[in-house]
């Protein structure tokens, strides 16, 4: 009996637990990652009676989790895969609604933009027209200004999401090792409570949602947690989880670094590739950053190209239009440190002092100041503020609210093209219309010939293709640094460029040489050199083909000065001293104090030795013949060298003084010899002028031999004297000066002699000396070599610079050094020349180009009937040919304000191709939604497919652990009517006690 | 197969909302007519409508340009006309007084007549556009074409630009015609011997005046000739506005296709299909009816509900 009682009480207690089960499983019907949860039961061991085993009955054996591994890791998985997308679709499809929205996008503002401009154009003078333009090219700023702002709310955004779902990741993995802790008790899962595994499991899940993770359990039910694959960085690790960072870089929105331990040892944490998580650094990475760029892309093309259109133009009131549209730099002003409610704000004054570098200002409450770090270099400077702020590098500064000592802002300057987009000529008739150039007829032309101009681009115009530009010589004139260079009459052998200033091109010439120099323009004007016949004319014009055909030979200009030159150039072809005018102060009469006072120095030059030659034709010849070499203006006569003579510094003095009276320059001869210790070789002898200095004694000493030099003086005419650094300076005795001095030495078989110098005639050189200046000029037959008597280089000299290239032949034969001085321009100029000229028809076949602000005749053409004239990067077409008489003039189009060319330019714009890909403005800005469109697009097939994977995963779980309704109603009955026999059993056995009981 | 209650409620749910949205959307689409409520609901689309719309709006553009230009055209003609009108007259007058039979006295009198002519031709020649803009002084639109200048003969003072504007993506028209050419002088040889000489245009009408109060026979009989080369040259540029009015108005019609075109294009890519929104919408609609009555239904079963 009492084995049934006890059979009765085990099963009754084992359905009623069982029961308890299906009551649990029923309450958590709605538990979020409730597994659900079947009592199992087992048989007690029988009781052996005799050779019969009686059953004792079943008890409880155990409350199992319906659970499946697999399923639950693949719903983890599509899981991860699934939300990939979901940031993808919501962000992108905001991004496309935002900019390819028909009232907010960019198209709306560009079509308007563009249409206002073709209104303009047709009617330019209007000043209704203009503020129009005005009022949408603003438009067209605020809408790049707008947009790059929600794009940038979108970035913050992305931005916090990151941030958040990275310390989300870092709760649950904290959870986790929570949870690791509390399995790490038992040995086996099987003994593991549900509710903790449950526990996990959810943790798990949530997890996955935000990235990817790979999971590796222990018997115990312990996990490890790994970030995307088995190789993933490692998050939780069994009782100890590792937080994730992130970073981000404010100029480029796509980089996202995820930084594992970031307050321990930070390291790059692996990519994450899905997940929310995932899915958001996607975004930055291939959607939001490459649109934030392209969209700054375009703005900065915008601006570049409208520019270019608007400077090219001229406004309302004839002047050169001005930068239309600006880009800002943009400021992250952060205050980690402020006590009140003080706020910066930040302008950019001097866009050219301003660097895009950070720095961090201080509020420093005692001196008043403000103490400004630079964010790089860390120098400290400080600086007051009035009522306008303060400026720092470029910028001003100005706060607003009530200051605190030790408020710190930090400021970031940004490269967003888009957000700085600003509008920066607001005034209607600054507004350049029109077109900069015009051309008209003369009233007085017979010919009604129409003309028409273009322009071209500074590209399109050739220079000349031969010759080395003058700066590949090198900033030195000196005679060292001469360069050999072979005479030629075909192609120009330097070329000065345009711009170039304080030019001077020396030419050093040996005796004889015919070599010359020949300055030429593009349009074959001849403006420095010696005049030359047809046939060499032609052959400079021949070798280079920057000499068009049309162009012939001028010297209108050659050798002119003033206002005769061509262009009024200060160019002078010779050599030339110039007067120089000094600045300086002086005692004032009472002498209490001092008076600024300009001194004027004398134009001085000192020549190198002249020439040396010796005359032994039996007749006096010419050493430089006469009418050759012009002085200052005045042509000098014949410089002659008398039979048995030789030539001498001293003789040319005499000759160049000659003349002092009309050319104002003084020549002072000399012939100084200068030696150091080291030459003096006081083991050889010297004759001086033929006279054997110290009479064949040896000298002891330098001393010794300047001693016996100053002995023979008045046979010699020469004296001398030890100088400051103990060698001996040897030079023409007074009344003298200038002679040749003549060294040998007893000894014929020495080549030098005691002063260690080469037994030989040696000359001296001039100085020459005038108040205003030394210009020599060559006459009628002289050439380089005749200035090189004298001992001076011939020059090209250019003071200023010229607006065009200029070439610069040598010819004649044989070879010169030439070396350079000049200054280069401070910046070359993209902007075209375009001088004003006018064209004059000389006859039907023939014309002029003449500079109108210089009134220099730059170019004597031929013309071909029918064919367009180009000057410089303008092209003149005639729809007839000009008859002789007719002046077409090209000017500044300053009264022009009913043209619209320039209007017509910026309408184009419109349909240029001016993107790098080779689209339109309107035409990149659709491109750009379209690729953020096509992004969500595929995002969204995607995540309708892995839907499905995950629906599938959530099925299985759920056919697995999910809590089914009628499946516990019916377990329910079951039980219960299992629990009901259970206590019929108790009830039988008690009946059976009482049977036994009741037997009497 | 199981069917956990949770899932079963939560699909439910789902798709009913799911049905829902969809409803909503194609309700939109009804309400506003277009087929692409939101740029996101088709990209391409969106871009084809945006460059559809581009194209269209400056279709437009050209139209209120071809407005202007006619408004131009329109003044030029009828200063021109009535140019024309004015040297018939000095025609008339010449042709008369070149005939022997007139006398000194009368000729003075046809000179009263010439200069009230010059004149009006002055008033003409500097005729302003309804934006105050000198008709004939080329882009110098703000400039006085003929005034006298400093020895009191009247020379151009305007330039000689032609002002072009786009009337479509590939026309475009020439609004002016400087004064240079319109009101333009005439050869003269001179007969002293000294050769030709540019005269102007008043110039010749000055001389033919002092020629009548001078009675010069011979140089009425030259002014007679300078007159009709005058008259042919305004003859010609009233020609070429008119033929430039009519290349206005064909332009226009073309437009109007242009325009015409473009919005048919435009319809189609954006509007919407009412009749198959609508059904749309009702089939939507039906099987939103269909899920949430089935829901009811299946919701109610529980086996609870039979255990008693």
């Amino acid at each position: 009996m009492s084995d049934i009682l006890s059979i009765g009480a085990g099963a009754a207690q084992l359905y009623r637990q069982s029961l308890a089960t299906v009551s649990n499983n029923i309450a958590n019907l709605n538990t979020e990652g409730y597994s659900r949860q079947v009592a199992t039961s087992t048989e007690s061991m029988p009781s052996q009676q005799g050779t019969v085993f009686i059953g004792t009955g079943a008890r409880l054996d155990n409350i199992t989790r319906a659970y499946d591994e697999f399923i639950e890791s693949s719903l983890r998985d599509s899981n991860s895969d699934l939300s990939t997308q979901e940031p993808m679709i919501s962000y992108a499809n905001r991004i496309v609604d935002l900019m390819g929205s028909q009232t907010s996008g960019l198209s709306s503002a560009l079509d308007k933009f563009f249409a206002t401009a073709s209104d303009l154009s047709a009617d330019p003078a209007s000043t209704i027209q203009r503020n129009m333009f005005v009022r949408d090219a603003e438009g067209l700023a605020s809408r790049f200004r707008e947009l790059a702002g929600h794009l940038s709310a979108i970035e913050t955004e992305s931005q916090s999401g990151i941030t958040l779902q990275v310390s989300t990741i870092n709760t649950l993995t904290k959870q986790l090792a929570t949870i690791n802790t509390q399995l790490n008790g038992k040995i086996s899962i099987a003994k593991q409570p549900a509710g903790l595994l449950d526990q996990r499991d959810q943790v798990l899940r949530e997890l996955s949602d935000i990235s990817k993770i790979h999971i590796s359990e222990a018997p115990s039910g312990e996990v490890n947690v790994r970030l995307g694959s088995s190789s993933g960085s490692l998050l939780v690790d069994g009782k100890s989880s590792l937080d994730l960072g992130v970073n981000f870089d404010a100029n480029d929105p796509g980089r996202v670094d995820i930084v594992l331990d970031p307050f321990g040892e930070p390291r790059a944490a692996s990519t994450v590739s899905s997940g929310l998580l995932g899915g958001l650094i996607n975004l930055r990475s291939q959607t939001l950053g490459p649109a934030m760029d392209g969209f700054d892309y375009l703005a900065q093309t915008v601006v570049k190209e409208i520019n270019a259109i608007h400077t090219s133009g001229l406004d309302a009131r004839g002047a050169r239009g001005t930068d239309l549209f600006q880009i800002d730099a943009v400021f992250d002003v952060t205050s980690p440190t402020v006590s009140g409610d003080a706020t910066l704000s930040i302008e950019v004054t001097d866009p050219a002092a301003f660097k895009f570098e950070s720095f961090e200002v201080r509020w420093m409450a005692t001196d008043s100041k403000w103490r400004i770090q630079d964010g790089t270099t860390g120098a400290i400077t400080f600086a007051t503020p009035d009522s306008t702020g303060f400026a720092h590098a470029g910028l001003n500064i100005s706060s607003a609210g009530t200051l605190n000592d030790g408020d710190t802002f930090k400021v970031e300057p940004r490269q967003r093209p888009a957000a700085g987009f600003r509008l920066i000529q607001d005034d209607p008739l600054a507004i350049a219309a029109a077109e900069r150039l015009r051309v008209m007829p003369s009233a007085s032309n017979l010919s009604d010939s129409k003309v028409t101009l273009e322009y071209g681009q500074v590209s399109d115009f050739t220079g000349f293709s031969s010759g080395t530009d003058i700066y590949t010589l090198g900033n030195n004139s000196s005679i060292a640094a001469g360069v050999a260079t072979t005479a030629s009459n075909i192609s120009p052998a330097f070329i000065i460029p345009k711009g170039a200033d304080n030019v001077a091109l020396m030419m050093e010439v040996p005796q004889d040489s015919t070599a010359r120099f020949q300055v030429m323009t593009h349009e074959g004007v001849h403006v420095l050199g010696h005049d030359i016949d047809a046939s060499t004319q032609a052959a400079l014009m021949s070798g280079d083909a920057a000499f068009g055909t049309v162009d012939s030979y001028s010297s209108t200009y050659l050798n002119a000065t003033g206002t005769d030159a061509y262009q009024d150039l200060d160019m002078t072809y010779g050599f030339l001293a110039s007067s120089i005018q000094q600045n300086g102060f002086v005692a004032n009469a009472a002498g209490t104090g001092m008076v600024a006072q300009v001194t004027t120095i004398n134009a001085q030059a000192q020549t190198a030795a002249v020439r040396l030659q010796e005359n032994v034709s039996g007749t006096t010849i010419d050493l430089i013949a006469a009418d050759s070499l012009v002085l200052n203006g005045q042509s000098l006569s014949a410089l002659t060298l008398a039979t048995g003579t030789s030539s001498s510094a001293a003789a040319m003095a005499t000759w160049l003084n000659g003349s002092t009276g009309t050319t104002g320059v003084t020549a002072t001869a000399s012939n100084v010899i200068r030696l150091t210790a080291e030459n003096i070789d006081l083991t050889q002898q010297v004759k001086i002028n033929n006279v054997l200095i110290g009479g064949g004694a040896y000298p002891a000493d330098i001393e010794a031999l300047s001693t016996a030099i100053n002995n023979q003086t008045t046979a010699t005419n020469v004296m001398s004297y030890v100088s400051r650094e103990g060698g001996l300076v040897i030079t023409n005795a007074l009344g003298f000066e200038g002679e040749n001095i003549v060294l040998s030495n007893p000894d014929a078989t020495s080549a030098t002699n005691a002063l260690g110098q080469t037994n030989d005639t040696y000359v001296g050189s001039l100085q020459l000396d005038s108040a205003d200046q030394v210009r020599f000029t060559f006459g009628t037959n002289g050439v380089p070599a005749d200035l090189a008597v004298l001992g001076l280089r011939t020059g090209v000299y250019m003071n200023g610079s010229a607006d065009e290239d200029l070439a610069v032949f040598v010819t004649g034969a044989g070879s010169a050094n030439i070396a350079a001085g000049f200054t280069t321009p401070e910046a070359t100029t993209t902007v075209a020349d375009e001088p004003p000229f006018r064209i004059d028809f000389t006859s039907s076949t023939t014309y002029t180009i003449t500079n109108t602000a210089t009134d220099t005749l730059v170019a004597n053409r031929t013309y071909v009937a029918g064919e367009d004239i180009n000057y410089k990067t303008l092209t003149l077409s005639f729809d007839s040919a000009p008859v002789t008489g007719d002046r077409y003039v090209v000017d500044g189009n300053e009264d022009g304000i009913g043209n619209n060319g320039n209007m017509l330019q910026m309408v184009a714009l419109q349909d240029k191709a001016v993107l790098a890909n080779g689209r339109t403005i309107s035409d990149g800005y659709i491109d750009l939604v379209s690729t953020v469109g096509n992004k969500a697009t595929l995002a969204r097939i995607s995540q309708d497919a892995l839907q499905v994977v995950y629906d599938q995963a959530v099925q299985s779980r759920d056919q697995v652990s999910g809590v089914s309704l009628d499946q516990e109603a019916a377990d329910l009955i079951r039980l219960q009517q299992a629990y009901q026999a259970s206590a019929q059993i108790i009830q039988m056995s008690s009946k059976i006690f009482d049977s036994i009981l009741g037997i009497r | 197969m199981k069917i956990s209650t949770g899932q079963l409620f939560d699909r439910a749910v789902t798709q009913m909302s799911e049905q829902k949205t969809k409803v909503a959307e194609m309700q939109t689409k009804l309400a506003t007519g277009k087929q692409i409520v939101q740029t996101s609901d088709d990209p391409d689309k969106a871009g084809l409508i945006q460059r559809l719309n581009t194209a269209y709006n400056r279709q437009e553009t050209y139209e209120s340009t071809l407005g202007t230009v006619d408004d131009r055209l329109a003044a030029e003609e009828a200063s021109l006309t009535a140019t024309d009108n004015i040297l018939q007259r000095v025609r008339e007058l010449a042709v008369r007084a070149s005939s022997d039979t007139l006398s000194a006295d009368d000729r003075k009198i046809v000179s009263v007549e010439v200069n009230a002519l010059r004149d009006s031709l002055l008033a003409l020649a500097n005729t302003q556009d309804v934006n105050g803009n000198y008709v004939f002084s080329g882009s110098a639109v703000k400039t006085e074409p003929f005034s006298p200048d400093a020895d009191g003969n009247l020379i151009y003072q305007g330039d000689n630009s032609y002002v072009s504007v786009d009337v479509s993506e590939q026309r475009r028209l020439t609004t002016n015609r400087p004064g240079s050419e319109v009101f333009a002088g005439v050869v003269r040889q001179e007969t002293d011997g000294t050769g030709t000489r540019k005269v102007g245009f008043f110039a010749v009408i000055e001389d033919f005046s002092a020629a009548l109060s001078g009675n010069d026979s011979g140089a009425i009989q030259r002014s007679l000739g300078e007159v009709d080369k005058l008259t042919a040259t305004v003859s010609m540029s009233l020609a070429d506005v008119g033929s430039r009015r009519n290349v206005v108005d064909s332009q226009r019609d073309v437009l109007t296709d242009a325009k015409l075109r473009y919005k048919s294009v435009l319809s189609n890519a954006e509007d919407l299909d009412y009749a198959s929104a609508v059904t749309q919408l009702s089939a939507e609609l039906l099987s939103l009816e269909a899920a949430q009555a089935s829901f009811a239904k299946i919701s109610q079963l529980s086996l609870f509900d039979y255990i008693r």
